[in-house]
């Protein structure tokens, strides 16, 4: 079309048209371009213009189809709607995250012309600019074309002389290079290394003894049996596991709040480990633990283990008062989404949080259908004892209110008190969140102290001895319940939350998007709600303390109003708790700008009741009640645990942003192992399906190759695949791809047990291979890829420290339990300081010290142990003076050589015998009869005095054998 | 020939700590450390950073406003485009700055009371008046001046630049914080390594006894701490050679041991001039004061000796860090009164020995400060527009980059955002903040993440 037609018809169409220059394409090459030109080019212009960097966000401004194609923020310019175009509101510099150019704001002239263009339909002669289809990122061509994402194969074993599968291979891959293994190490180097690896101690003597003596052929596998029965077993590696899943007992940020009874999530991976729970079981606990359709309860204390289990969800840092709550929950999620997908699947799914992974087969899709799933779910702290015995006396105590309401209905009767009254028009202009009396109104209460369904309006019960009628459906609070108390080692919550007594008082509410500026509830007594909006925990500090609202108590049903007015746009539920004097119920939750009209009572007592026949079905309540408390179990620690939601589809952020939403991502898996439908599920969040597809080894090649990978780089210091949390394109490809899968699809077989694996391993003539090869070899395989000998390993800091307090015989073998506090240094400082705790630690083992995000243990921290901020499968293994002075200089490290010392010449010795049993205890070995010289030396001058004892313990904590395993 | 150093410890029979063995040592652990190549030539080669914890208010400071005199009082809601949510929510009237400013230098530029000392320095500063943060909490606006990412676990910029420049004095650590007193809120995470490796941790000296962790021996004289070495070695040497990392640790004591010299002397004022301490405060009635000169006196001392990356924390004035939520006036004087005259001292000291040329000493906060009060006599977090200054290497002085509006509130001109300053800052140190990368988590991490551009105004 000739420009002059077009500027005619689009000026008849818009009737503003009002360009100074003579014409559009006039005023466009006059005014428009070189804006573009000067202010935009440069970043969004074509690649001689940018120098060949990519276009900034996606977006170009040189060509009128490139604006309105737009970038990654959608079109940049919709022709005659200001409102509708980012590059408007770019310029105009009201959106603190969109202003544009950079450089700073645009003349008001420059502004004004640039509208006007937009408005007058954005006129551009001859624009030639094609839209650019986006750099291709094809799923299906990356998933097809990386190792990782294919099936788990079963290999055929090697034929070679290898006396166990797992030497087969390795052989295999040695042979083709012409190596061979490395003869075996001597039996108090095997025993050493084992016992390390497994238990993180050093061995007895008379451990090294007993092993020295036994000269059976199964004298290994006695060994590693008892060692994998020890209960040290479980503190070794779960240890290994909180470091994939970021364990901390702080929130980190400004004043550090606690993360109430964390430790009992630790004390859950201790005990899973130690009990061989099934792997695919602990994953889904872990993932799904509060909504397995049978939990794990533990025999000996009645602990619902799997419900401790999903703790791991929110043992991630957290922010006070942020002053963007949404943008904080982004922050939140995307931890909780990049360790998930570490730890579980070894694929770095957070790398898609603002555009489609770079090398990996998972798009942007994926992480906001992740998303959804982190985000229907709440926290929460759960009661876990008993677990049971409450149910058991929950489902009696149900009928007996059934039993009781029959009586009562018999003796008294209903009666509707209208025919024909309305069943709603109820709530006016407000829309129900939930609603008890609607057939399957979700039903998410976090105990059994509101029965296992509403209570039906009509339903008669018994009011402090006198009959009464439920005049709404409600999820009625049982005070039957009301003597239920947390044991004393359980912490509340930190700030206002953990005044208030929640934990196992409470239902939450669907989650829902807030539409309206308060929240009512239909209420009968008294507690308090908490409007958790995008799942806000730390509530402190100057912001969102309006979220919790207490319920003053009140005898009759009422709506209780919340003002949320600020909240308006984001999703959240809403967390109702009884307090426990009062007769607490819930029939329904709205949001509304209005306070909502009562809806009207429909039954009455038909009869007058007989106060004699009521008081004997009272009596008879009372007894029964009677024995059903005696099987209740009252009192019960308390841990941190996932509470299942209603499903939530949320939207991509464009760019990472919440604040410019994209398209809407159904809940689901990675496309690239489940497809793009959503989850199927009838009830909850769809986290439970999601656990079981990531745990089916038919959907999910990860979750059996990743643990096997897990547990060979524990024991042989370098993984299968040596990058063990990241099995994408950016991560190492398997040394021993078939070994690899050889080994996931036996641990499948073999019921996913982790410790019959190690036992595998353990045993193997690899595992039993000296360190010190050939050197020839070594010049073939210098970086021992092969492992054509077994790697030298340096001890972790955990297992230094408490190798230190075995030696000493300081150590405290009690387990579990509330964590230590670290001793403070006057380095350690800052807010949140906590109390300091003993300098050692009680003498109990290192996974038993405090893990408190902003005072992390100095001494840990040098010999590598992980910040806990992500998942970290491989630890750093750093050489540092630091790490020399700590050995030297720290009192600990001193004051457990005097102890050592102290224990030494309380027993009978000659100097030597005492050298001797030293050179045992921290080596494992005799010393040589230069190394008793030497020593004896050292200590000649002064036999009697502890501290020339000390002074060689001291040594030989610094001796590097010490700190090496071989 | 000269033996190997496995040879030598093999069949060494000397002392520990022996000068020959020292010596030998640090020449091959300088051979030893992987020092990377300069991506380009450096124009300074330590960096000094002043950390003004809370978040000076720059109002008050170096963005001279008048406007501000002339709303005073008005409710920013009428006068001001938009005014955005803060942390306390508490927004109340425009507040001029209760302190005067004044012009100096040749470049005129405009400073307010609280600095008079600093004042006199302005033509060696270049001032970036745009700076912009993500976050107006100070945790993650720490974590993110420090790390580039508002949360945990990421590495310190002074842990970057260890990692990218090696270290330039084998004896002390290459990431030393001097700590005033407040260690900022996210507490030493602030300083850490994050996923690198732990050699490249900050460590955190004070002026106190012992200056850092673990640096004193427990041993009454130093002989009988090196005849305890000695055994460690000749028991280490019994075992014969063992593996490179084995060797290493060896090696590490002899660090160690040196450290233990280094830093006590490093500590020791003695050799300072009167005229030099009374000149950095030292001599100054009010405690702060005195303690901030220590730290800045150290700093010099730490330049002189190689050290990369210096961060300095602000003392306590009793009231809080600059964070005057209430109380301003009160607040902000008692810290500017202990940093000013200190800061001062240290930019003339470092130039008058020809260090300032090689040395890029930063001054600023995480964010801003509100131009209108937080209740009645405060000021709230503002992030979107705060000033900071940068003097020394490779910095041109006396030159002001970047704007914020009228009233000091948000940026209207020149932009400078967080990775920005970070890229500029490894520029000046000779790294391209793009090539400087660590695979962590499947990525090839950086400090600027995937942003940065160089903000070449205040380049000279």
């Amino acid at each position: 079309m000739p420009v002059a037609r077009y500027w005619l018809t689009a000026s008849l169409l818009i009737a503003s048209a009002s360009a100074k220059a003579d014409g559009p394409a006039d005023f466009f090459e006059q005014k428009i371009r070189p804006l573009l030109v000067e202010h935009c080019a440069k970043c969004h212009g074509d690649a001689k213009a940018t120098k060949g960097k990519e276009p900034k966000g996606g977006l170009r401004t040189d060509g009128r189809a490139a604006l309105l194609k737009g970038g990654d923020n959608g079109p940049s310019v919709v022709p005659g709607d200001l409102a509708k175009s980012k590059l408007i509101e770019a310029i105009r510099y009201a959106n603190t995250d969109l202003q544009m150019p950079p450089s700073g704001k645009l003349s008001d002239a420059a502004i004004r012309d640039l509208e006007q263009w937009v408005k007058d339909g954005a006129v551009w002669p001859n624009d030639t600019s094609a839209v650019e289809t986006k750099n291709g990122f094809d799923l299906a061509k990356r998933k097809a074309e990386h190792w990782c994402w294919q099936p788990v194969q079963n290999p055929a074993v090697p034929a070679n002389a290898g006396s166990t599968t797992v030497d087969r291979f390795l052989i295999a891959k040695l042979t083709e290079k012409n190596l061979k293994p490395a003869p075996a190490a001597s039996k108090p180097i095997w025993l050493r290394r084992v016992t390390f690896v497994l238990t993180g101690l050093p061995p007895t003597p008379k451990e090294l003894a007993d092993f020295d003596a036994d000269t059976s052929p199964d004298a290994f596998a006695k060994a590693a049996d008892r060692l994998l029965a020890s209960p040290q077993f479980g503190e070794r590696w779960a240890r290994h596991w909180l470091d994939l899943v970021r364990y901390a007992e702080s929130r980190g940020h400004e004043f550090e709040p606690d993360i109430a009874n964390a430790f009992q999530f630790r004390d859950y991976v201790i005990r899973a480990l130690n009990a061989d729970v099934p792997y695919d079981q602990f994953v889904r606990e872990q993932l799904a633990g509060d909504v397995l359709p049978k939990a794990r309860v533990n025999p000996k204390t009645g602990v619902n283990e799997s419900l401790v289990g999903s703790g791991f969800w929110h043992l991630g840092e957290e922010v006070h008062s942020p002053v963007d709550i949404r943008q904080d929950q982004a922050d939140r999620f995307d931890n909780r989404i990049d360790v998930v997908s570490k730890a579980f699947l070894g694929l770095t799914v957070a790398c898609a949080r603002c555009h489609d992974h770079k090398f990996d087969a998972i798009g942007t899709k994926d992480y906001y259908a992740l998303y959804g799933i982190v985000e229907a779910s709440a926290y929460r702290q759960a009661r876990v004892d008993g677990w049971e015995a409450n149910r058991k006396i929950a489902a009696e105590l149900a009928k007996l209110r059934e039993s009781t309401a029959n009586e009562l209905a018999q003796k008294i009767g209903i009666a509707p008190i209208s025919a024909n009254t309305p069943p709603t028009a109820r709530t006016g202009k407000s829309e129900i969140v939930v609603d008890y009396s609607a057939p399957g109104a979700p039903w998410l209460p976090d105990d059994v102290t509101f029965g296992s369904t509403p209570r039906r309006a009509g339903t008669l019960n018994l009011k402090a001895g006198k009959p009464r009628v439920e005049p709404y459906a409600a999820a009625v609070f049982d005070p039957f319940w009301a003597g239920l108390k947390t044991s004393g080692e359980s912490a509340g919550d930190y700030g206002p939350l953990g005044k208030t007594n929640r934990v196992g008082y409470s239902i939450r509410t669907p989650n829902f998007v807030l539409t309206k500026k308060n929240l009512y509830y239909l209420v009968r007594g008294g507690g308090t709600a908490y409007a958790a909006v995008n799942g806000h925990t730390v509530l402190a500090g100057p912001l969102h303390g309006g979220l919790l609202q207490a319920i003053p108590n009140a005898d009759d049903y009422r709506w209780v109003g919340q003002s949320v007015a600020g909240y308006v746009g984001q999703r959240l539920h809403v967390e109702l708790s009884a307090d426990l004097r009062t007769d607490f119920a819930v029939a329904m939750v709205v949001q509304s700008d209005e306070p909502p009209g009562l809806p009207p009572v429909v039954f009455k007592i038909a009869n007058a009741p007989d106060a004699g026949a009521i008081e004997s079905i009272a009596a008879g309540v009372r007894a029964a009640e009677k024995i059903l408390a005696q099987g209740v179990k009252w009192e019960s620690r308390i841990a941190l645990a996932q509470w299942d939601g209603t499903p939530v589809d949320e939207t991509v952020f464009v760019r990472g942003n919440p604040r410019t939403p994209g398209a809407v991502v159904p809940h689901r898996s990675l496309e690239a192992l489940a497809g793009t439908a959503g989850l199927k599920h009838t009830t909850g969040s769809g986290r439970l399906e999601l656990a079981y597809q990531w745990t089916d080894p038919k959907q999910n090649p990860f979750a059996s190759r990743i643990a096997v990978n897990r547990v060979w780089h524990q024991l042989f210091g370098r993984g299968l695949v040596p990058t063990p949390d990241n099995f994408g394109l950016l991560g190492e490809a398997p040394t021993h791809p078939e070994l690899l899968d050889h080994l996931a699809t036996e641990f499948v077989k073999d019921g996913w047990s982790i410790k019959r694996l190690i036992r595998k391993l353990v045993l193997s003539d690899a595992y039993r291979m000296s360190s010190e090869g050939d050197p020839a070899a070594d010049k073939v395989d210098p970086s021992n890829v092969l492992l054509h000998k077994f790697r030298l390993k340096r001890l972790e800091g955990e297992a230094i420290r408490d190798g230190m307090l075995a030696v000493s015989g300081r150590l405290d073998p009690k387990m579990e339990g509330k964590s230590v506090p670290i001793f403070l240094t006057p380095f350690l400082d800052g807010r949140g300081r906590p109390g300091t705790g003993p300098l050692d630690g009680n003498g109990r083992r290192s996974i038993y010290l405090a893990v408190r995000r902003n005072f992390l243990s100095p001494f840990l921290l040098a010999f590598d142990t992980p910040i806990p901020f992500s998942t970290v499968g491989r630890r750093q293994v750093s050489n540092v003076p630091a790490q020399a002075l700590i050995l030297l200089n720290d009192p600990f490290v001193y004051g457990q050589a005097e102890v050592w010392a102290k224990a030494i010449l309380a027993k009978p010795g000659t100097t030597a015998e005492r050298i001797d049993g030293m050179y045992v205890s921290a080596f494992g070995r005799l010393p040589t009869v230069i190394e008793r010289e030497t020593c004896s030396e050292f200590v000649k001058a002064q036999e009697k005095d502890v501290k020339s004892w000390a002074d060689l313990g001291h040594m030989l904590f610094n001796v590097k054998e010490f700190i090496y395993i071989r | 020939m000269f033996p190997t150093r496995r040879e030598w410890l093999q069949r060494s029979s000397n002392g520990f700590g022996a000068l020959a063995l020292a010596a030998m040592l640090a020449e091959e652990s300088r051979a030893e450390t992987k020092i990377p190549a300069l991506h380009h030539p450096a124009k300074a080669k330590s960096v000094i950073f002043l950390y003004m914890d809370g978040g000076p208010s720059q109002v008050d400071t170096f963005d001279y406003k008048p406007k501000l005199e002339k709303f005073n009082g008005q409710d920013p809601h009428k006068v001001l485009e938009k005014v955005e949510p803060t942390q306390f929510a508490n927004v109340g009237k425009v507040m001029a700055s209760p302190w005067k400013f004044k012009q100096y230098g040749q470049s005129g530029t405009w400073v307010s009371e609280l600095f008079p000392h600093v004042a006199e320095c302005v033509d060696d500063l270049a001032f970036i008046h745009s700076m912009v943060s993500k976050f107006p909490e100070h945790t993650s606006a720490n974590y993110f001046l420090h790390t580039g990412a508002g949360v945990q676990g990421r590495p310190s910029w002074g842990a970057w630049c260890g990692y990218g420049l090696g270290t330039g004095n084998k004896d002390l650590p290459t990431f030393v914080i001097l700590n005033g007193g407040l260690i900022p809120p996210g507490g030493l995470d602030n300083f850490n390594s994050g996923f690198l490796p732990a050699a490249h941790q900050g460590s955190v000296f004070r002026a106190a006894n012992p200056p850092v962790a673990n640096v004193n021996r427990l041993e009454a004289t130093e002989d009988r701490q090196k005849a305890k070495l000695n055994l460690m070695k000749k028991l280490d040497a019994i075992r014969g050679p063992g593996s490179d990392e084995i060797e290493s640790a060896i090696a590490n004591y002899e660090t160690a041991f040196r450290m233990q010299a280094a830093v006590p002397e490093l500590m020791d004022l003695a050799k300072e001039t009167k005229e030099t301490k009374a000149s950095y405060g030292l001599d100054s009635k009010y405690a702060p004061t005195v303690t901030f000169g220590t730290e800045c006196l150290l700093a010099r001392r730490l330049v002189e000796r190689g050290v990369k990356f210096i961060e300095l924390t602000c003392p306590s004035v009793g009231t809080d860090r600059w964070d005057q939520h209430s109380g301003l006036k009160d607040g902000h004087t008692k810290n500017a009164l202990a940093v000013d005259q200190p800061i001062a001292a240290l930019l003339k000291d470092l130039k008058a020995r020809g260090l300032l040329k090689d040395t890029l000493v930063i001054w600023g906060g995480e964010f801003g400060r509100t131009p209108f009060a937080q209740g009645g006599d405060g000021r709230d977090h503002n992030q979107f527009g705060f000033t900071i200054w940068m003097a020394g290497g490779g910095v041109k002085g006396g030159v002001h980059h970047g704007a914020t509006d009228d009233f000091g509130y948000k940026v209207v001109k020149d932009r400078v955002e967080m990775h920005d300053f970070h890229a500029t800052l490894q520029h000046l140190l000779g790294i391209d903040h793009k090539k400087l990368t660590f695979r962590f988590g499947g990525r090839d991490m950086r400090l600027t993440d995937v942003h940065g551009e160089l903000v070449k105004a205040v380049l000279t």
